[in-house]
């Protein structure tokens, strides 16, 4: 009974396949909740956030550039999620999707709020009209979701792409460099070049 | 021919989807250029490709980073209070917890929820009889949380017991931590008793309770407030292996 362990919810898996499932095992529980008691929709929504707060997080970091501020934002989203997760249309976009575009929101909210008192001296954020869609958030989130699914390839996708992406290397020089056949190695960079644009798609499709 | 099908193919047969891949990195492929020059799905396809490969170059592999503990508190907090803050229609349908008498209905599916499989004997004390476990639920953190525990049903002479043991709990913030056992289909659940941090923790579970029915273990995050009811604030849960 000494030294409990804490166990992953979620064992990280390779293939893009697994994960998909499971996320959208979790989207379809999350519907399912919101018709029944506050208190299994309250449960799944702390499973909800399990998953995707660490995104929601991260994209605030960026946009935010302060960790204080990007725990606001990211606590903002959620309760804003809570408050109108009726609003949440599977059939219109993904769960990840729906709650990247309230951060969205919430981003440009606090952009907002922060050049609003100060003047326009050196605000290297200006202001952008209520609504309006900010390119620059969807570039983080971009950015924020492939470098976290690059690091979440594992072995030896990760490394495959990593050699492939920054070191240049050729399929058959990656093949030689990991002692793997120049068969695996292809098949691994179509797989995972396939399964970032599955991750890059899905967190895009907002409603 | 498997390429055509994949992309519902018109004419000629298709590149290669791995050569595309390829391709897309910037490598040099032994391709049919002509085909490519002239296909709208492989063209395509190699576009799409070569945009990812691009945006991942401007990137360093990073996992995403977890909030802070402090955030999913101050979340959970907001869902359950009577001040949250209504700023749209769609937002009336929050009803605070405490207010709630409808059937608790949780579930398995909770975060955390981990089948115990240890079904061993524990010693309660140096000398005495260990008694039997009978059943063992492995306690996980809820969001927010880090502490986590093992809790077991041991079959004493004086009834069964639900002994918890727990890592290091939150704060208590003029509060405490109750035990509670959920039925499995969460239409109902008992409270066992307070629990604190580290010690074995042991506390009757009444005679006749259908335990293969109050499966889910629950420690739960309460108030000095005089309210009986569950905070739906929960720390830690775990399904029993009976
Ligand atoms: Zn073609």
């Amino acid at each position: 009974m000494s030294d409990p362990v804490v166990r992953p919810i979620r064992s990280a898996t390779s293939d893009l396949t697994p994960e998909h499932t499971a996320d959208a095992a979790l989207t379809q529980r999350f519907v399912a909740s919101l018709a029944q008691d506050q208190r299994y929709a309250h449960d799944m929504f702390a499973e909800v956030y399990q998953r995707w707060s660490a995104l929601v997080y991260s994209v605030a970091r960026h946009a935010m550039r302060d960790d204080h501020e990007a725990s606001e934002v990211t606590q903002r989203v959620f309760i804003s999620a809570w408050q109108s997760r009726d609003g949440f249309n599977p059939a219109a976009g993904s769960l990840p999707g729906w709650l990247l575009g309230i951060t969205r929101r919430r981003i440009a909210d606090r952009w907002r709020e922060r050049s609003r008192p100060t003047s326009n001296t050196t605000d290297e954020v200006p202001e952008t009209a209520e609504g309006t869609e900010d390119p620059r958030v969807s570039q983080i989130i971009d950015q924020v979701v492939l470098a976290d699914e690059l690091a979440r390839l594992g072995h030896p996708p990760g490394d495959i792409m990593r050699l492939a992406f920054y070191d240049d290397l050729t399929h058959v020089e990656i093949a030689e460099r990991l002692s793997l056949p120049i068969g695996t190695v292809k098949s691994h960079i179509r797989r995972s070049l396939t399964r970032l644009r599955t991750r890059l798609e899905v967190t895009r499709d907002e409603q | 021919m498997s390429n055509n099908d994949m992309f519902g193919g018109s004419g000629s047969l298709h590149c290669d989807p791995t050569d595309l891949a390829l391709l897309s990195l910037g490598e040099e492929v032994d391709i049919d250029t002509e085909h490519l020059d002239s296909c709208a799905d492989c063209t395509r396809e190699t576009a799409s490709l070569r945009r990812i490969a691009r945006l991942s170059r401007q990137v360093t592999p990073q996992a995403a980073t977890s909030p802070p503990t402090s955030v999913w508190t101050a979340i959970a907090q907001e869902m359950t209070s009577n001040s949250a803050t209504i700023s749209s229609a769609t937002d009336s349908n929050v009803i605070p917890m405490r207010q709630r008498k409808a059937p608790w209905i949780a579930v398995a599916a909770a975060v955390g929820v981990i089948v115990g499989s240890l079904v061993g004997v524990v010693a309660t004390a140096e000398n005495i009889a260990p008694a039997p476990v009978v059943a063992q639920a492995s306690l996980t953190p809820f969001p927010g949380f880090t502490t986590t525990g093992v809790a077991n049903v041991m079959a004493t002479d004086n009834g069964d017991v639900l002994a918890v043991d727990l890592s290091d709990l939150p704060p208590a913030n003029d509060g405490y931590f109750e035990v509670w056992l959920i039925a499995e289909d969460a239409t109902s659940m008992i409270s066992l008793g307070a629990v604190n941090a580290g010690q074995n923790t042991q506390l009757p579970i009444p005679a006749g309770l259908a335990l293969d029915r109050y499966r889910l273990v629950d420690v739960s995050a309460e108030k000095f407030d005089g309210d009986v009811s569950h905070s739906a604030i929960s720390v830690v849960r775990g399904e029993l292996s009976v």
